[in-house]
């Protein structure tokens, strides 16, 4: 390219190839910028779906007693215990290949290979439901209700915070958790499926969380009418008549505009053309 | 003895021309022939290009939740966010029309419709409401109402025996305390256990004997994963969103059966005008002088 790249402006003296670094980088940052504020971030409460996508688990809705929800990982809306921050001794490992090296899932799950392990670990990839469903004797409630993405999804309601894991009852069932498991390390329980299963029996007492929630007759008449008064929708098909009666009228006006701005806008083009032949001649 | 000549070899000299820049390290061209600033160029290259695909590849697996954020951005007051389950158990979300508490979609080809009957159904993510609808039922859905049904009615089910024998024991220690006969006609006895089974015979007894056993609503236990298959059948049969939508379209048309049709030139005069506004700006445009 005959040193093309080697031409120094005139500024500071620098080759041309350098500054070519220096906009390429610029614009790997502003395209990482872009898209992780001007797209990703406005996903918000969706970003869920990706994170399941990656664990290869399912992804699920958790929503409250009041249908606030969000869309998590399937880890969150079922697992009790974050298996991250348990401490794993290792014989004669330092610290910082624990930190950097060591994939805590292959302390549980014998089917990783150390390469896996590996790409696993640099790409941040959760295996929690597959520990905890191994640790439970392989039983895991799962009926996905929809797919979303090509994901499966489960919808949660949980009434009482169980699966925030500030809150108080989430405390309550993760200490819980942990001493029914070192009394029965053969029936373990990682669900909150399975230690609601075990509350409800009387196996598992833990005074900080509720045994039920309430659904008023309101609410259940509401969501599950018998019956339907046309009433209720008469508006909807007066309105539907209006649409239909000046449909075609509606449909014509919108063929004039149409029209109208063809028309208009063919003429300037005429009146273009012949100005620049008329002062070209 | 011969004499030594020494020839001077003339050492090669670069010269570089004048406002060029020649660096020893990056215009060394140990491989192909080419400068290392261009193996580091390209490697900034494929940066860049690598930061692209890794977004594009990230954000195509959100495509399907990608009527989330438009619903939001060309949300108008009569637009509403809604979750559509198909039948085979797909979620998508779209935006459509509400009027009178009926969704329709902005497709006027979609003739498919549902009526908001449980404003407690709304759910909110992110800030956003939307309502739920499944193709096979022509109103919204509450997740927490079904939940609350199938539990309830599973054990009224499975435990009828139990429960008549308990309906009847309240019944008659009721009868017991009552002291006249005036007070004991007044109560009323306990309607007929039988199982429900679908919507039919919770329309007909079911609903009253839900009532009669949890006056106070009903309960559900505080973690409840969702299975959308186990209440259909409850649903009644045949109320699709498709075929509310098919009659209200019908009985709108009927609407206007009385009504008087409107005249070529109600319909067609704005086209008749713009059709004569062009030609007259076109013809104009063609023979004006200059």
């Amino acid at each position: 390219m005959n040193g093309l790249f080697n031409i120094k402006d005139p500024a500071i003296g620098l080759p041309l190839y350098f500054w070519g670094w220096i906009i390429l980088l610029i614009f790997s940052a502003l395209a990482y910028a872009f898209f992780h504020f001007g797209k990703w971030k406005a996903y918000g409460p969706m970003q869920g779906l990706y994170y399941a996508f990656k664990d290869g688990s399912n992804a699920a809705f958790i929503f409250d007693s009041s249908l606030i929800g969000e869309f998590v990982a399937e880890r969150i809306a079922k697992c009790i215990f974050d298996y991250s921050k348990w401490n794993y001794e290792l014989d004669g490992i330092s610290g910082w290949f624990k930190k950097y090296v060591f994939y805590y899932p292959t302390a549980f799950l014998d089917d990783i290979s150390p390469l896996h392990a590996l790409v696993y670990k640099f790409g941040k990839v959760n295996k929690d439901v597959g520990i905890a469903r191994k640790l439970e004797g392989g039983d895991w409630e799962r009926f996905p209700s929809v797919v979303c993405g090509g994901v499966p999804v489960d919808i949660v309601v949980d009434t009482d915070n169980w699966t925030i894991r500030t809150s108080a009852q989430h405390k309550a069932i993760e200490r819980e958790a942990l001493e029914w498991n070192k009394l029965n390390p053969d029936d373990q329980v990682h669900s909150y499926s399975k230690f609601q299963r075990y509350l409800l029996q009387g196996k598992i007492i833990c005074p900080e969380v509720k045994k039920d929630h309430a659904v008023s007759w309101t609410r259940v008449n509401a969501g599950f009418t018998t019956d339907m008064e046309a009433t209720e929708y008469t508006g909807k098909i007066i309105q539907m008549s209006e649409h239909q009666y000046n449909e075609s009228q509606m449909a014509m006006n919108k063929l004039g505009w149409g029209v109208l701005l063809g028309g208009v806008g063919f003429a300037v083009l005429i009146l273009v053309f012949r100005l620049i032949t008329h002062f070209v001649h | 003895m011969p004499t030594e000549i020494i020839i001077p070899i003339p050492t090669p000299t670069v010269v570089v021309p004048s406002g060029m820049a020649i660096n020893p390290i990056l215009d060394f061209s140990p491989f192909l022939g080419l400068p290392i600033h261009l193996f580091i160029t390209v490697f900034f290259v494929l940066v860049f290009l690598g930061v692209i695909i890794y977004w594009v590849v990230r954000l195509g697996k959100l495509a399907s939740v990608r009527g989330w954020i438009e619903s939001a951005k060309k949300m108008t007051p009569d637009d509403v966010q809604v979750w559509i389950i198909t039948r085979v158990q797909r979620l998508f979300i779209e935006c459509m029309t509400i009027k009178d508490n009926v969704l329709s979609s902005h497709d006027p080809l979609n003739i498919a419709m549902w009526y908001i009957s449980s404003p407690m159904g709304v759910i909110r993510v992110g800030g956003q409401t939307a309502v739920v609808v499944s193709e096979d039922f022509d109103r919204n859905r509450d997740f927490i109402t079904e939940i609350a049904l199938c539990e309830n009615l599973d054990y009224f089910n499975d435990n009828q025996e139990w429960l008549i024998k308990e309906a009847e024991k309240k019944y008659q220690d009721r009868l017991a305390e009552l002291k006249t006969d005036d007070e004991r006609a007044a109560v009323v006895k306990p309607k007929i256990i039988k199982p429900i089974e679908g919507f039919l015979s919770y329309d007909d007894h079911g609903k009253v004997c839900l009532q009669t056993i949890n006056p106070d609503g009903l309960k559900i236990p505080p973690y409840n994963i969702f299975n959308p298959n186990r209440f259909r059948r409850y649903f009644p049969k045949g109320n699709s969103g498709v075929l509310f939508g098919g009659e209200l379209t019908l009985n709108a048309r009927d609407w206007n059966v009385d009504k008087k049709e409107k005249s070529f030139w109600e319909v067609h005069a704005f086209l008749m005008m713009a059709m004569a506004i062009g030609l007259i700006s076109i013809v104009a445009a063609w023979f004006v002088p200059f």
